[in-house]
């Protein structure tokens, strides 16, 4: 909210600096964000009121709050005291609950009249141009005062009666702003006898508002249920200064006041006359009172606040106190219906004190050792081994969306588990995702747009799904490697990461969790290479999968080198990480080096050779290194070259050449058999 | 051709002698000039070895090139056995050096990280809750019925079921509390969506971190307290704190924290939006009518609450302007930060 600091200092007298007021507020909760210069040596505060504080919506409600900060009186504002001659319009409410109060003026209008300088300057100071008189004064008035005022054009006004009611089903009207609004049941409504000529506390219609013409008017001051203009609000889609206050609720007393405040205005700039008696519907209000313990008030601050101080400065808010001993009733004013209970008096208090005055302690008590939920120890034992391995962390979004799937060959029509957003930000949004790899696919293409020519990137994050109706929120591990393994630098080759980088860090990844149960199987998924895919398994159980991105989707990407993905659920590795290492003892004994050379046909899976190779030596193998593999001109077609060295050594003894010899023979006697090699070198 | 043969040996001996005692680079040059060179010995044996007799040219002429062979080694060994251990022709250390590729958490985690390290210290321990919740524990519970226009401030993304995506973190403080009794010291890192835009300061996902602290005789003094620890450990010890009223439904009497700008100290410049002040979080006494959602006696126990904006201190921190890197996977902002 706008205001002009010279405008607040109509209501009380601070000889202090606009930038020392703007302090004074923030520290009293409605903060200053913000000092624009305006006219002649004026200030304009940009001032953010919190919603509970609907009473200082108003200059009058700012003002208060000042005097009680400085101690300083509140000027009362000018209003107009007595009645009319005239007999009061004919209002009848039919919804009482929805306005519990409604108060009308009818007067005579010299329209032409100017509006005085003084209140054109507040106004535009507030952004507001000035229209005509009467608009003019009750929007001056609505700022000033935090009342809003409506002026229907009486003539206007269909058997010059306004009806207060819910709109009937099909009823439309059209605003001052031109929008026609189709109302319903719910929203309450002003109605003349024939129509409704206003939205009620949100907006009057185009048909009866004052215009150059109109020489009599009905000046509408009312309270409306916050719940009810806010509902309809919502519903219509319309804000005004106006809805925005009555949601904040305006107090008993307001709609007198402000009428009478217009009504002042427009009589000392001699702009009306022939003032009716009031219609007012009010029922009368019981002021609200709060019964406090001040030594539980200061418990629960952790100091003792000087009360009579505070009192005083309650005093200045309106606030009414009478306290006997250590006990105080505090009288609510009806423009402060945000305290309603024991902890909003204390917040009063505390506010009063100044909190910047209440001296710090620390929480008093033994506390029992913090246990963190597991999955977030777990989150950074993860980041600290794949950080170890030059992964960098990336985080994303949690959407995915149609175009976005599409593009990678995923039709979400035919995902139904995916979780749809009811009202998304954007298309590509559109839901919950339920994996990390479009996003991580995703962040190759936007590095290699920026000319990065490697990737290495993971993210550990939830992903969502339905699944037997449930929805489903699970943490997964993704990776994604692309382009250069190593920096490009005059020492470091050319090498690109491939499938076995990744493989290879899935395995460091699980040997440092300890978990030693898992297994590599040939599988497929839908983003992935077929042929060059494998199934994570733990046990007989799948986690996760590796694999290179379908060439399709890479080519369509434009990015040259292949992708590479992985991702892996996180609980499973949970519950299947050792926490300890157990330590094993180096053996006393030598260990013996011995290079295999072998030639096989280039159909049979190193893996299973290694496998054979390891069972045939008894155990005795400690090590073995696949160094070279060639295929060639200086190999037959259809056969590699696979090149092992391999350790031995026994914990009981010193192996003999011939020990190792028998089991050198036997490996090679046992591929040959499996797997028809032949000996090379 | 004996004496043939004896003299490509003697050559060969020669300089191989006088190669080990040559200092200079130079020297070697000269030598392999001498010996090796065209107008050498045995350039001229090599170059007239069809004079020889036939039965005797190959013994000569593959002992001719194998000894021109050895020479040329020799010499190039030479060479390089002077320039080690000449001072003049040291390695060029100015050459750029190996890249080494170190992974890097997100700032995000590691800002999280470092709250959570500071909080544990005194107690608190994390709980994560779930992203997907219904309007009673994000809303209701809380505090905030439909009818409240404090509802308007946090635009949410509901499903397409009623559930929605948790505006802010404080859900996981009721569902903490229906499964804990006090006294409790607990913290909730977590993902939050709101309805918004995406630009430069919005984002529909961020980070919040939540924490909630329940107790018999837990004070206003105790919540600024344990605020000022984390604000002056995560940013500087000499940094000015400020504590100011604010506004939400679920803490009565509210509060905001600003910093002192780190940047500027106070003196207003572009990070801070020249104010002077970054406010990094809201907090509060628990509302009793919290309390009363979980069934604590409001009589019994109080308690604070807060909650912060991850990327906010991560901005104010690193002096970051655009909300969106932290999202759009850049290498270069993963790495470099």
């Amino acid at each position: 909210m706008r205001i002009p600091i010279s405008w607040i200092r109509n209501f009380v007298d601070i000889d202090r600096s606009p930038e020392e007021v703007g302090e004074a507020l923030t520290m009293l909760g409605l903060e200053v964000e913000g000092y624009e210069p305006w006219g002649d040596g004026d200030t304009i505060l940009d001032i953010s009121i919190t919603p509970n504080r609907g009473d200082c919506l108003s200059v009058k409600g700012i003002a208060r709050e000042l005097s009680a900060y400085y101690a300083l009186p509140l000027r009362e504002t000018p209003l107009f005291k007595g009645e009319g001659a005239k007999h009061p319009p004919n209002i009848k409410v039919l919804n009482t609950k929805g306005c519990p109060r409604y108060i009308g003026w009818t007067f005579e209008i010299d329209i032409n009249k100017k509006t005085p300088d003084i209140i054109a300057y507040r106004l535009d100071a507030c952004g507001l141009r000035s229209v005509n008189i009467v608009v003019d004064i009750t929007n001056y008035v609505l700022i000033e005062m935090g009342q809003p005022l409506h002026a229907f054009d009486l003539d206007k006004l269909s058997g010059e009666r306004i009806i207060v009611r819910n709109a009937e089903m099909g009823e439309s009207i059209v605003l001052i702003d031109g929008r026609e609004v189709s109302l319903s049941n719910e929203d309450l409504v002003i109605a003349d006898s024939e129509k409704p000529v206003a939205i009620a506390g949100i907006m009057g219609g185009i048909e009866t508002e004052v215009s150059p013409e109109t020489k009599r008017v009905l000046l509408e001051s009312a309270t409306f249920n916050y719940r009810s203009i806010r509902l309809t609000s919502k519903r219509q889609r319309i804000v005004s200064p106006s809805s925005h206050r009555f949601e904040r609720m305006v107090g008993y007393s307001s709609p007198d006041i402000g009428a009478r405040r217009a009504l002042k205005l427009l009589l000392e700039n001699d702009a009306i006359r022939d003032i009716s008696k009031p219609l007012d519907t009010g029922k009368g209000h019981k002021k609200q009172q709060i019964n406090v313990n001040l030594s539980d008030i200061s418990a629960l601050i952790g100091q003792e606040p000087e009360y009579d101080e505070i009192f005083k400065k309650m005093n200045y808010l309106g606030l009414e106190t009478i306290t006997s001993g250590d006990n105080a009733i505090i009288t609510i004013p009806d423009y402060r219906p945000d305290l309603t209970r024991k902890a909003d008096i204390v917040e009063e208090v505390v506010r009063l004190m100044g909190y910047e005055n209440i001296e710090s302690t620390m929480p008093e008590g033994p506390f029992k050792p913090p246990e963190h939920e597991e999955l977030f120890n777990f989150g950074n034992r993860l980041r600290e081994i794949l950080n170890r391995m030059g992964l960098s962390e990336t985080l994303t979004l949690s959407f995915t969306g149609e175009r976005r799937l599409t593009s990678l060959g995923i039709k979400p029509s035919e995902t139904k588990n995916l979780i749809k957003v009811k009202n998304p930000v954007s298309e590509d949004m559109a839901y919950l995702r339920d994996s990390l790899l479009p996003s991580l696919i995703e962040a190759v293409v936007y590095n290699h747009r920026r000319n990065i020519d490697s990737v290495s990137l993971y993210e550990i994050a939830n992903v969502y799904y339905r699944e037997k109706g449930e929805k489903i929120e699970e943490a997964k591990l993704g990776i994604v490697l692309y382009g250069r393994a190593t920096p490009r630098n005059w020492l470091t080759t050319d090498e690109k990461y491939t499938i076995y980088h990744l493989k290879g860090m899935i395995e460091v990844l699980l040997n440092d969790l300890n978990i030693s149960e898992y297994n590599f199987y040939e599988s497929s998924h839908i983003l992935m290479e077929g042929g060059s895919c494998l199934a994570i398994k733990l046990n007989d159980t799948t986690i996760g999968h590796i694999g290179k991105l379908k060439e399709t989707i890479t080519n369509t990407f434009k990015v040259g080198d292949a992708i590479y993905i992985s991702e892996i659920s996180v609980q499973p590795l949970i519950e299947k990480e050792k926490k300890t290492r157990m330590y094993v003892p180096p053996s006393q004994f030598p260990a013996v080096f011995r290079d295999l050379s072998i030639l096989a046909r280039n159909t049979i899976k190193a893996g299973d050779i290694i496998n054979t190779i390891i069972k045939a030596s008894n155990r005795l193998i400690k090590d073995i290194t696949l160094y070279d593999v060639y295929e060639g001109r200086e190999v037959p077609n259809g056969y590699r070259s696979l090149t092992f060295s391999m350790v031995f050594q026994s914990e009981e003894k010193t192996l003999t050449d011939n020990e190792i010899n028998e089991i050198f023979n036997k490996i090679v006697r046992e591929l040959k058999e499996k797997y028809d090699i032949t000996l090379r070198g | 051709m004996a004496d043939l043969k004896k003299e490509i040996e003697a050559i060969k001996q020669s300089c191989l002698s006088e190669l080990t005692i040559a200092e200079t680079e130079r020297d070697i040059k000269d030598i392999r000039h001498r010996y090796l060179g065209r107008k050498s010995r045995l350039n001229s044996i090599l170059r007239s070895i069809k004079d020889i007799p036939p039965d005797e040219r190959p013994l000569i002429g593959s002992l001719a090139n194998k000894v021109r062979e050895e020479l040329e080694k020799a010499t190039s060994e030479s060479i390089n056995r002077v320039i080690k251990s000449s001072v003049s022709t040291s390695p060029d250390l100015t050459l750029p050096t190996r890249p080494y590729r170190i992974g890097r958490s997100h700032i995000i985690t590691r800002t999280t990280n470092e709250l959570v390290s500071l909080l544990e210290r005194v107690g608190f321990e994390v709980a994560l809750g779930c992203e997907i919740e219904t309007p009673y524990y994000n809303f209701e519970a809380l505090n905030m019925p439909d009818d409240h226009p404090a509802r308007d401030i946090q635009d949410t993304l509901y499903l397409v079921d009623g559930t929605l995506l948790r505006t802010h973190t404080s859900p996981v403080q009721i569902r903490y509390m229906e499964t804990h009794k006090p006294p409790i010291r607990m913290i909730a890192p977590g993902r939050v969506y709101r309805e918004e835009n995406i630009d430069a300061s919005h984002l529909p996902m961020f980070y919040q971190l939540e924490g909630l602290m329940v107790d018999k005789g837990v004070r206003f003094s105790d919540l600024k307290g344990i605020l000022e620890y984390v604000a002056k450990r995560l940013f500087s010890k000499d940094l000015k704190t400020r504590f100011r009223p604010s506004f939400f439904p679920f803490t009565e009497p509210s509060a905001e924290m600003d910093v002192e700008c780190p940047h500027c100290r106070g003196r207003g410049c572009n990070v801070c939006g020249y104010t002077g002040w970054i406010e990094i979080l809201g907090a509060g006494l628990v509302h009793p009518y919290v309390f009363e959602s979980v069934g604590y006696d409001r009589y019994d126990v109080s308690g604070f609450a807060f909650g912060m904006g991850i990327e906010r201190i991560a901005m104010a921190r690193h002096k970051i302007d655009d909300i969106r890197v932290f999202y759009q996977s850049g290498v270069r902002f993963l790495t470099g930060l």
